[in-house]
C-alpha cells in the first residue's frame, strides 16, 4: 500500500511550543507533492448535545496545515506554516506565533480581532507536521473518535496512487480520451456501510465514482432504466443535473456523472482497468 | 439539491421519510427524535422525478451564523406518504457555511430515530457524486440513504 505521506500534526489540544517544536522536526522530511491528507473526526455521539468536531488539513508540498474543531461555541481553528502558528479562538483575539529558526521560542508577532485575521489569512493554511501518518510515533488517538472508532480519511493521490491503496479494481478513462483527469480522492470511510471510496473528476464535470460496500446490495433507487456499461448490465438514472450510471459487481458499485445521457452511457462503456 | 434550480449540485438525498401524513408529520416526529428549531438557511430545490422542488422546511441544530447540522424538507407532491431529506454538516467558512459531511448528519438523525424506536432501513441510491462547496471543499456522500418508518 502506498502510504508516503510525510507530514507533521496539529492536534487540537497541542499546545503552540509543542507544535512549533514538531515543525522543527518537519523541514528536513521529504514531501510528496501529489498527496493532500485530509481527515475528519467526529467528537460525541448522537445524544451528545455539545458534539465535537475536528478536522486537519495536511499539505506536506506546502508545509502548510490547518485544525478546525467545531465547538459550541464556535470553531477553533489552529493553523501552521513552515515557521508560524496561527491560533484562533471562537471569539476575541488571535494570536500569531512565529519562529526566527527551528529549535528556537516562538514570538508572538500578532494579536488582533479573529475576523481580522480571519479576513487577511491565506486560504491556503494547512496542516504540517513531518511525520508518517502512520507509525513513527503519530498518536494512534488522531485515527479515532472518543469511542475508538476510526475516523474518515481522505487522500489526493494519482490514479496509480488509488489503486494501490484500494481494496478494489479500479476502472478509468483511457489516456487517449479527449476529457482528462483532473483529481482523484480516495476516501477510507469510519462506517461499515461504505469501506472505501475513490473519485475520478474528470474535466467537462465527468465524474467515476468507485464504492467499496461489506457485500453485494441491490440498486433499488426507483426510475431506472437498463444499459450497458463496461461490466455489463447497468442502471441509467436521468437526474436534473444530467444523468449518472451505475453497475454493480459484487461488492464494488461503479458509478458514472456526467451533465448529459449521452456522455454517462459513453463513458460507463469506455472505461478500462487501472493498473495496481 | 440545489440553491438555484439551474446551479451547480450540493447536497445529497440521504434520508426517506415514510409517513401518511405529509411534512408536517415528520416534523412532528423529527422534533420528538431531535429538537431542532428552524434557524434559518437558505430556501433551496430538490432535484427529483426530472424537476425541481422547492423545500417544504428546514431545521438545523444551531443558529444561521453557526457550525451547526442543517436538513431540509421535502415531500413529494405525487407521493405525499414520502418525504425526502437532505441533510449535512456545514461549517462557516470565509464565504458563509460550507458542508463538511453529508454523512455525519445523515447518520444523527437516524440514530436518534432509531432511539426513539421508530424502523431505519438503509438502501444503497448511490448518490455519491461529489459536491464542491463554496471555500471549494469537496465532499461527497457515501451513496447510502436512510429510510424513517413514521407511522
Amino acid at each position: 500500500m502506498r502510504r508516503a505521506r510525510r507530514v507533521g500534526l496539529l492536534a487540537a489540544a497541542a499546545t503552540v511550543t509543542a507544535v512549533i517544536a514538531a515543525l522543527a522536526g518537519a523541514a528536513v522530511a521529504g514531501a510528496r507533492a501529489d498527496v493532500v491528507t485530509h481527515v475528519v473526526v467526529m467528537r460525541g455521539g448522537s445524544g451528545d448535545a455539545a458534539a465535537r468536531r475536528v478536522e486537519y488539513w495536511i499539505d506536506p508540498a506546502r508545509d502548510l496545515a490547518r485544525s478546525v474543531e467545531a465547538t459550541p461555541d464556535g470553531a477553533v481553528v489552529h493553523a501552521t506554516g513552515s515557521d508560524w502558528v496561527l491560533d484562533l479562538p471562537p471569539t476575541g483575539a488571535g494570536t500569531l506565533y512565529r519562529t526566527a529558526a527551528a529549535g528556537e521560542p516562538p514570538t508572538r508577532e500578532v494579536t488582533g480581532r479573529l475576523d481580522a485575521i480571519r479576513a487577511s489569512r491565506s486560504t491556503t493554511t494547512k496542516i504540517v507536521l513531518e511525520e508518517s501518518l502512520r507509525g513513527d510515533g503519530f498518536p494512534a488517538s488522531f485515527f479515532a473518535d472518543r469511542g475508538g472508532r476510526r475516523v474518515d480519511e481522505t487522500t489526493e493521490t494519482t490514479l496509480s496512487g488509488a489503486a494501490a491503496l484500494a481494496h478494489m479494481p479500479l476502472y478509468a478513462l483511457p489516456g487517449a480520451r479527449s476529457t482528462s483527469l483532473e483529481k482523484v480522492l480516495y476516501t477510507r470511510f469510519a462506517s461499515d456501510r461504505t469501506l472505501e471510496q475513490v473519485h475520478e473528476l474528470y474535466a467537462a464535470d465527468i465524474q467515476v465514482t468507485v464504492d467499496l460496500l461489506p457485500g453485494p446490495v441491490t440498486l433499488d433507487r426507483p426510475g431506472a432504466t437498463d444499459v450497458e456499461t463496461f461490466a455489463g448490465a447497468g442502471k441509467l438514472y436521468r437526474e436534473a443535473w444530467g444523468a449518472q450510471v451505475l453497475v454493480s459487481r459484487g461488492d464494488v458499485v461503479y458509478g458514472v456523472n456526467a451533465p448529459s445521457e449521452r456522455v454517462a452511457r459513453s463513458v460507463a462503456l469506455a472505461l478500462r482497468p487501472v493498473a495496481r | 439539491m440545489r440553491s438555484d434550480p439551474r446551479g451547480a449540485d450540493r447536497d445529497p438525498i440521504n434520508l426517506l421519510y415514510d409517513s401518511a401524513n405529509g411534512v408536517g408529520s415528520v416534523l412532528s416526529a423529527f422534533h420528538a427524535d431531535l429538537p431542532w428549531p428552524d434557524n434559518g438557511g437558505s430556501r433551496m430545490f430538490f432535484l427529483y422525478a426530472g424537476s425541481e422542488h422547492a423545500q417544504d422546511a428546514q431545521r438545523a441544530s444551531a443558529c444561521g451564523g453557526c457550525d451547526r447540522y442543517h436538513v431540509r424538507f421535502r415531500t413529494s407532491s405525487a407521493r405525499p406518504d414520502r418525504t425526502v431529506a437532505a441533510s449535512h454538516y456545514e461549517v462557516v467558512s470565509w464565504c458563509g457555511h460550507s458542508s463538511r459531511s453529508f454523512d455525519h448528519a445523515r447518520d444523527r438523525i437516524a440514530a436518534a430515530a432509531a432511539a426513539s424506536g421508530r424502523a431505519v432501513t438503509w438502501h444503497f441510491w448511490g448518490n455519491t457524486k461529489m459536491s464542491v462547496q463554496c471555500d471549494g471543499y469537496e465532499v461527497a456522500s457515501d451513496g447510502w440513504i436512510a429510510e424513517i418508518d413514521l407511522p
